[in-house]
C-alpha cells in the first residue's frame, strides 16, 4: 500500500514524505525488564531503561543494584545473581507444570511483580523440511533478479494439548574460512549464530488436529550456506499472555511501513509496579517449554547458487575483506579476515552434530 | 396559474378610471343603522369628495348595519365592503375602485399616491368567513423552475415569516386580510408581493436569478436555515450555486469537499470521508436522490464523485436529525440532482487540468424532462509521458456518470427515474490494480393527494465493490469487497392541521455485505477464500409533528421506530465466557440456514425540536434525540482507504446508540443582511466498536474478535457569522469540539488505555474556516477560503527496548500525541461572465485559483517505516506546494 502513497504524490505532482518527530518528554525513570526462565535453562533476566533513539543493544543503559526474586507455586524462591551489569541469572531450571513469577525490587525502592505465568510442556519437533521456491525480486525501478530460496517448513507433534501457543526462534552454526587463507589450507571454523534476531509465533485452532504445520523462514542462498548451515530451531511453549505479548512485537516488525497499516499500538507485558498498576512497567518475563531441532542445508540445496552468494546478502562474509574493485586509497581489512577464530562465537572443533 | 399570466387579469380593472382629489389625513367615522350600502357609499363619496366606481347589482339588497372608524377611507372602505365579498384598491388619490369576487389566485394592481404599482395576489375563498388561514406553496427559479429550498416568505409587518423546505414547500399562518410578504432566496432577486387572504389557500412564487445581473455576489453564507420556520437545527444546506467561485483543488467544484468550510465538519485531502462534531467516518450516512452511497470520493479521497453540473444541492444534519432520518450516530447528508424542469434545454461544461466535466439538462416531452451529466479523467496521459518506468508502468483513471429523468405524470404526481454510476481503476508501479465503484439506481414517486396530503415513495438500489488484484511470479492475489443495499421507503407530509405539520412514513432496507473473497494462488498453495457473506435487515416507523404552539413556540415531535435482523446464513461463534474473543477460545458454533434470524436489535428513537423565538430577529433552539447504528465501518489504519470493510450487528458487535443533544442561537441583523449563530453541541455514544491494539481487519474472517467495544462522547460549540450581502460576502467560522472514547472490560485484553478516556481519532479540538468573496468590480470578484483545523490524534513511538535480540518499540497510549496543525489559503480570481446582459444565451465564467497559496505542508497522515532496525515517523502530505488552476465553465441557458 505504500505504492498507493507514491502514486498520489505523482498525481498531485506536488506531495512530499518528510520524517516527523514530535517532541517527546522521556520518562527516564521507566524500567524494561525481559527474561526467561525454562525447562532447559535457569531464570535469566535483564533489567534497563527505555530509549529516545535507536541504539544498539549493547549501548542500552542497565540497571545494576536490583534484587531479583524467583518464585514457583510450590513456595520455593531463589534469589538471581547479577552476572554482569544489568544481568540476573539464576541455578535452577524451570519444572514443567508449575507457575513462576518474579519480583523485582529496584534501587529507588521501586517493586515490580510479574503476573505468575505455567511453564507449559513443550511437544517435540516432528520434522523440519524444506521447500524449493523461487521469485522475482525489485532491482530498482526497471531490472528484477530472480531469486530461488528454500522454505524452512516445520510439523510438530502436538501430543500435548496444554499449550496452544508457539515461539519459535531460528538460528544455527554455520561453517566458513579464513578469508585470506585463499588455498584453504586451514580448517574451517564454525560459528554459531544467535537465535534472537529471527522468531515467529503461532496460534494452534483448539480443535485441530495433533499435528501442526508451521512455514518458519524463507532462506536465501547466501554465504554462509556455501560450507554448510546447521540450522537450529527452537521452540517455545507459550502462555497466552506471552503470545499476545510475541504477536503483537511479530506485527511490529512486519506492518510498520505503510499509512494504510493498523496504527501501531502499545504493547504491553505481564510486568507491573506493586504500588500502582497504572503505571507501565515495560517488558515480559516468560515462563516456557523449549524443545529443538536442526537441520543441516549446504549449496546443494539450492537449485542455483551464485558463485558469489553475497552479493545477496546482507551477511556478507568476504567482501570486507578485500578493497572494492578499482579502489586506489588505504584500506584497512577487519582483525578476522586473517584467522576465523576472532569472528564472536566461533570455534575450529567441528560440533558434534556436525554430518561428515 | 403562473404570476406573470395572472397579471394579465389586471386589465379587468381599468375601466373605471376617473381622477378626482381625496380628502386625506383624516380621521373617518362613520355610524350607519340598517342602510342600503350602495347609500353609505355615496355619503362617503359626498363627505370626502371622492369617487367610488362598482358596478351596482354588486350592492343591491345590501345592507349595512356597524360603526366604522379607521384612519384613511381605503381601511374604511374595506371594513365596509368585506362581508358583502367586496373589497377596495385606490386608483389615484381621490378614485378608488371597488373589486367583487376575487377568486384565488387572482392578481390586481394598485397604484400609490407617489406612483408606485403595487401588485395585490388574492388567496382563498372571499365565501369563507375565518379569521386565520394558511398560506402555503412552492418558490421556484423562474428559468429551470427548480424549487429553492431555504427561500423565506416574511411579512414585515406582522414580524413572521417560513422558509422552504428541501422541495422548496413553504406553509405560514396568518390572518385574513392584506398582508405586505417579503420573498427571499440568497442568489435571487427579492420579490414583493401584497396578498389578500381570504382563506386557506396556495401562492407559488418564480424568483428570478440575481447571478445574472451581478449585482451581488454569489457566496452569500451557506447556513440557509435562517431560523424563521421550524426547530431544525445543527442544520446546514449548500446550493451548487453557492460553491461557484469557492476556490478548489484544480478547480473541481466539489460539493462535498467543500462541507469543510462549514464548522463542525472536518475532512482533509486524500481522505475518503469526513467527521462531523467529532464522529468517525463511518458515522455518517449520504443520500444521493434517496439512494445511500457508500463511496463518495474519487482518487483516494482527492475529489468527490458528485458533478457539480447535476447536483442542486445538499443538506447535511450534523446532530440530532428528523425522524425521517436514521441508521447513523453522526450525520445524515442528503444530496439532491437537479430534476431538469426547464422551460429549454441548459448545460454546462467545465475543462480542468485532470478531468472535464459536461452536464445538460431540459424538456423531452411536456412532461418528460432530462439530467444528465458525465465526468471523465485523463491523467494517464501525464503518467505515460514521465519519464520515469514507476511512472509509466502506473495506469489510473476514473469516471462517473449521472441521468435523471422526471415524468410529470399528472399535475398531482410525478415519477423520477435516477442512475449513477463511478469508477476508479489504478494500476500502481508494481503491478497491483485497485478498483472501486458504485452502482446507483432509483426510482421516487411524489404524489399530491390533496393540497394537505404530500407523499414521496422511493425504491432505491445501490452497490459499491472494491477490488484488489496483484500478481508477481511469486503470488497471485484477488481480493474483493462490496456492499450492497436494497431499500423501499415511503413518506407523507400532512401540511395543514390547525398549527401542526404531521410526517410519517417507513423505510426497509436488505442490506448485503460480502467482506471478502481472496483469490491466493503461489508455490505454496492455490486457494480461494471466501469470508462469510452476511445479509440483514434494517427497517424503520416514523412520525413527527411539528406542533406551532404559539406565534414564539415550536416544537417538532418525532417517533421513530427501527428495527434490524442479521439473517442466515451464517454461523453465530460461541467463546469462553469471561475470555477475549480468539480462535483458541472458540467452543462452539450455531448454523443458520438462509433467511433464519441470526440476532435481531431495535428500539425506538425519540426526537425533539424546541424553538423559542425570542423577536423576530433572535431564535433559541433545543434539539434532543436518539439514533442506532447496526452498519459499522471496519477500518483502523491511519487513513481510511477506498477497501471499506462493512460489518452488520451481531451477536458480538452490538447497535451502536447514541443519544444526542444541542442548543443554539441564532441572531440575524436584517439590516446588515448578517446572520450570527451559536450551537452547542452533546453527544454519547454507547457500545461504541473499536479497535484492539494491533488489530488486523483486512482479510479477517473473524473480524469480531478484533474488536472491543466502549463509549464515546463528543461535545463542543459552533459559531458562525455570515455577511451574505455586499461587496464583500462570506462568513466566518470557529468550532471548538471534542471526542473520547473509553473502552474499559474485565477482559485485560479488551481495555484500551487501561480502560481510561482517550482522544478518539477525530478529536479535532480547534477548526476555523474564513470563507468569502470580495467584488472587485461588477465582473471580476476575489474568492479565498483559510481553514485550520487542530492536527489529530496518533500513537507515536515514544522509546525503544531490546527484548532477546529484537528492537521493540514502545508506542505511547493511544492517541497520546498528534500529528501538526493544518491550515490553507486557498484564492480564486473570477471572471463572471462577459456581459451584464439578463437574457444572454451563455454564460461563460473563468476562475484563476491557486490552491495552498502558501504552500504548507499539511500532514495527510503520518505512519512509521523501518528503516533496518529504525522506526522513523514519517509525515506525507499530498499537496505540499500551491497548485494553481484556471476553470473554464460555459452554460447554455
Amino acid at each position: 500500500m505504500k505504492k498507493i502513497v507514491f502514486y498520489l504524490l505523482i498525481l498531485t505532482i506536488s506531495g512530499c514524505i518528510e520524517t516527523f518527530e514530535p517532541t517527546i518528554d522521556l520518562d527516564t525513570t521507566a524500567i524494561v525488564i525481559t527474561g526467561i526462565i525454562t525447562d532447559l535453562n535457569p531464570a535469566q533476566v535483564e533489567i534497563a531503561r527505555p530509549v529516545m533513539g535507536h541504539i544498539k543493544e549493547g549501548n542500552m543503559k542497565r540497571v545494576s543494584g536490583a534484587t531479583v526474586l524467583l518464585f514457583d507455586d510450590q513456595g520455593n524462591q531463589e534469589q538471581l545473581t547479577e552476572i554482569k551489569n544489568g544481568y540476573y541469572q539464576g541455578i535452577l531450571k524451570g519444572v514443567v507444570g508449575r507457575e513462576y513469577h518474579i519480583n523485582v525490587h529496584l534501587p529507588n525502592n521501586d517493586i515490580i511483580n510479574s503476573s505468575p505465568q505455567l511453564l507449559k510442556p513443550c511437544p517435540s519437533i516432528d520434522s523440519l523440511f524444506l521447500e524449493q521456491i523461487s521469485y522475482l525480486k525489485a532491482d530498482g525501478a526497471i531490472t528484477q533478479l530472480h531469486i530461488n530460496g528454500l522454505s524452512l517448513n516445520l510439523y510438530m507433534n502436538r501430543d500435548d494439548a496444554l499449550s496452544r501457543y508457539f515461539k519459535w526462534k531460528v538460528g544455527g552454526t554455520y561453517s566458513r574460512y579464513t578469508a585470506f587463507d585463499i588455498n584453504r589450507q586451514e580448517p574451517p571454523c564454525y560459528i554459531t549464530l544467535p537465535a534472537d534476531f529471527n522468531f515467529t509465533v503461532g496460534e494452534s485452532m483448539s480443535s485441530n488436529a495433533d499435528l501442526l504445520w508451521k512455514k518458519l523462514k524463507l532462506i536465501k542462498p547466501d554465504g554462509t550456506y556455501a560450507f554448510g548451515h546447521s540450522v537450529e530451531v527452537e521452540q517455545y511453549s507459550l502462555t497466552k499472555e506471552a503470545y499476545n505479548y510475541w504477536k503483537k512485537i511479530e506485527d511490529q516488525q512486519s506492518n510498520v511501513g505503510s499509512v494504510f497499516d493498523p496504527p501501531p499500538a502499545q504493547i504491553t507485558g505481564n510486568l507491573s509496579y506493586v504500588d500502582d498498576q497504572n503505571i507501565p512497567a515495560i517488558g515480559f518475563f516468560e515462563v516456557s517449554g523449549v524443545k529443538k531441532k536442526r537441520i543441516f542445508i549446504n549449496s546443494t540445496f539450492f537449485l542455483v547458487f551464485p558463485e558469489k552468494p553475497n552479493q545477496f546478502s546482507t551477511r556478507d562474509l568476504d567482501a570486507r575483506c578485500f578493497p572494492p574493485f578499482g579502489w586506489a586509497g588505504p584500506f584497512i581489512s577487519p582483525h578476522w579476515c586473517d584467522d576465523c577464530l576472532l569472528i564472536e562465537n566461533s570455534t575450529k572443533i567441528k560440533p558434534s552434530y556436525w554430518p561428515e | 396559474m403562473s404570476i406573470i399570466k395572472r397579471l394579465s387579469v389586471l386589465t379587468l380593472f381599468f375601466f373605471l378610471v376617473v381622477l378626482q382629489g381625496v380628502k386625506s389625513q383624516s380621521k373617518y367615522d362613520y355610524e350607519f343603522k340598517n342602510v342600503s350600502l350602495d347609500s353609505a357609499i355615496h355619503l362617503i363619496e359626498v363627505d370626502n369628495k371622492i369617487r367610488v366606481y362598482y358596478l351596482p347589482e354588486w350592492v343591491d339588497n345590501q345592507k349595512i348595519n356597524n360603526h366604522y372608524s379607521s384612519n384613511n377611507l381605503k381601511d374604511l372602505l374595506d371594513n365596509m365592503l368585506y362581508n358583502v365579498g367586496l373589497s377596495c384598491i385606490i386608483y389615484s388619490s381621490n378614485t378608488y375602485i371597488l373589486i367583487k369576487q376575487l377568486n384565488d389566485g387572482q392578481v390586481i394592481e394598485e397604484h400609490t399616491s407617489t406612483g408606485e404599482v403595487i401588485k395585490k395576489i388574492t388567496v382563498g375563498d372571499s365565501k369563507v368567513d375565518v379569521k386565520e388561514a394558511t398560506i402555503s406553496g412552492r418558490v421556484f427559479d423562474v428559468e429551470n423552475k427548480l424549487p429553492l429550498p431555504g427561500a423565506t416568505i416574511y411579512s414585515k409587518e406582522l414580524k413572521k415569516g417560513a422558509a422552504t423546505d428541501i422541495d422548496g414547500y413553504y406553509e405560514m399562518i396568518l390572518p385574513t386580510g392584506e398582508h405586505a410578504l417579503i420573498i427571499n432566496s440568497l442568489g435571487y432577486h427579492q420579490e414583493n408581493y401584497n396578498i389578500i387572504l381570504q382563506s386557506s389557500g396556495t401562492i407559488d412564487v418564480s424568483l428570478l436569478s440575481s447571478r445574472n445581473t451581478l449585482d451581488e455576489v454569489i457566496i452569500k453564507g451557506l447556513k440557509m436555515d435562517n431560523g424563521d420556520s421550524e426547530g431544525q437545527m445543527s442544520k446546514d444546506v449548500l446550493k451548487i450555486e453557492s460553491l461557484e467561485y469557492v476556490p478548489t483543488l484544480m478547480g473541481e467544484k466539489d460539493v462535498v469537499k467543500s462541507m469543510n468550510l462549514l464548522p463542525g465538519v472536518v475532512s482533509g485531502e486524500g481522505s475518503n470521508g469526513y467527521s462531523v462534531r467529532g464522529g468517525g467516518y463511518g458515522q455518517n450516512l449520504i443520500f444521493l436522490e434517496n439512494t445511500p452511497l457508500y463511496n463518495s470520493s474519487h482518487l483516494f479521497g482527492l475529489f468527490s464523485v458528485f458533478n457539480s453540473g447535476v447536483v442542486d444541492n445538499l443538506t447535511i444534519f450534523k446532530g440530532t436529525m428528523p425522524a425521517k432520518y436514521g441508521g447513523r450516530v453522526s450525520s445524515v447528508m442528503d444530496i439532491n440532482l437537479k430534476d431538469g424542469k426547464n422551460e429549454n434545454w441548459a448545460g454546462e461544461a467545465a475543462i480542468g487540468l485532470i478531468s472535464s466535466r459536461i452536464a445538460f439538462d431540459g424538456p423531452i416531452t411536456k412532461k418528460l424532462s432530462i439530467v444528465s451529466g458525465g465526468r471523465m479523467s485523463y491523467f494517464n496521459r501525464y503518467l505515460n509521458r514521465i519519464e520515469n518506468n514507476d511512472i509509466k508502468n502506473s495506469q489510473g483513471s476514473f469516471y462517473d456518470a449521472n441521468a435523471k429523468l422526471f415524468y410529470a405524470v399528472s399535475d398531482k404526481s410525478t415519477l423520477s427515474i435516477n442512475g449513477f454510476t463511478s469508477y476508479d481503476d489504478f494500476t500502481l508501479p508494481e503491478g497491483e490494480r485497485i478498483t472501486y465503484s458504485n452502482q446507483l439506481a432509483s426510482a421516487k414517486w411524489v404524489q399530491e393527494f390533496s393540497d394537505n396530503v404530500h407523499g414521496d415513495f422511493d425504491l432505491t438500489y445501490s452497490n459499491y465493490y472494491s477490488t484488489i488484484d496483484s500478481e508477481d511470479s511469486l503470488q497471485q492475489r484477488y481480493v474483493k469487497n462490496s456492499i450492497s443495499t436494497f431499500s423501499a421507503k415511503g413518506h407523507l407530509s400532512l401540511l395543514k392541521l390547525e398549527n401542526h405539520q404531521i410526517n410519517l412514513g417507513f423505510e426497509s432496507n436488505l442490506i448485503q455485505v460480502d467482506p471478502g473473497r481472496v483469490f491466493l494462488s503461489n508455490p505454496f498453495e492455490t486457494s480461494l477464500t471466501q469470508i462469510p457473506k452476511e445479509s440483514g435487515v434494517e427497517s424503520a416507523l416514523y412520525i413527527s409533528d411539528e406542533y406551532k404552539l404559539s406565534d414564539k413556540i415550536t416544537i417538532n415531535l418525532g417517533l421513530r421506530y427501527s428495527y434490524f435482523a442479521l439473517l442466515g446464513p451464517g454461523k453465530e461463534y460461541i467463546y469462553e465466557p469471561n475470555m477475549p474473543r480468539r480462535s483458541s477460545t472458540l467452543i462452539d458454533s450455531l448454523t443458520y440456514s438462509e433467511g433464519e434470524i441470526i440476532q435481531s436489535y431495535g428500539g425506538l428513537e425519540p426526537r425533539f425540536f424546541f424553538k423559542y423565538k425570542i423577536n423576530n430577529s433572535l431564535d433559541v433552539k433545543f434539539n434532543l434525540g436518539r439514533s442506532r447504528q447496526y452498519l459499522h465501518l471496519m477500518s483502523n489504519s491511519a487513513s481510511i482507504s477506498p477497501l471499506n470493510i462493512w460489518k452488520l450487528s451481531s451477536s458480538h458487535l452490538k447497535p451502536q446508540v447514541a443519544d444526542q443533544m444541542a442548543i443554539g442561537i441564532f441572531k440575524k441583523i436584517d439590516k446588515k443582511n448578517i446572520e450570527m449563530s451559536y450551537e452547542f453541541f452533546y453527544r454519547h455514544i454507547n457500545d461504541l466498536p473499536d479497535f484492539k491494539n494491533g488489530a488486523v481487519l483486512f482479510n479477517n474472517s473473524n473480524i469480531e474478535n478484533q474488536l472491543v467495544s466502549g463509549s464515546g462522547e463528543a461535545y463542543g460549540h459552533e459559531l458562525q457569522l455570515s455577511k451574505k450581502t455586499g461587496k464583500l460576502s462570506g462568513w466566518l467560522s470557529y468550532t471548538f469540539s471534542r471526542s473520547f472514547n473509553t473502552m474499559n472490560s474485565e477482559i485485560d485484553e479488551e481495555k484500551i488505555n487501561n480502560g481510561n478516556k482517550y482522544p478518539s481519532n477525530y478529536d479535532i479540538p480547534h477548526s476555523i474556516s474564513l470563507t468569502g468573496d470580495y467584488m472587485l468590480t461588477r465582473l471580476w470578484s476575489l474568492s479565498f477560503n483559510w481553514l485550520y483545523n487542530s492536527g489529530r490524534p496518533i500513537t507515536y513511538p515514544e522509546s525503544y527496548y531490546y527484548h532477546d535480540g529484537t528492537l521493540v518499540a514502545y508506542y505511547s497510549s493511544r492517541n497520546e500525541y498528534r500529528i501538526p496543525d493544518y491550515h490553507r489559503l486557498d484564492l480564486s480570481l473570477n471572471l463572471k461572465g462577459s456581459s451584464l446582459k439578463i437574457n444572454k444565451k451563455w454564460n461563460t465564467t473563468m476562475s484563476f485559483s491557486v490552491y495552498n497559496v502558501y504552500g504548507r505542508k499539511n500532514a495527510y497522515s503520518v505512519f512509521f517505516q523501518r528503516s533496518g532496525y529504525q522506526i522513523v515517523g514519517k509525515k506525507l502530505s499530498i499537496v505540499a506546494q500551491p497548485i494553481p488552476s484556471i476553470t473554464l465553465t460555459v452554460k447554455l441557458r
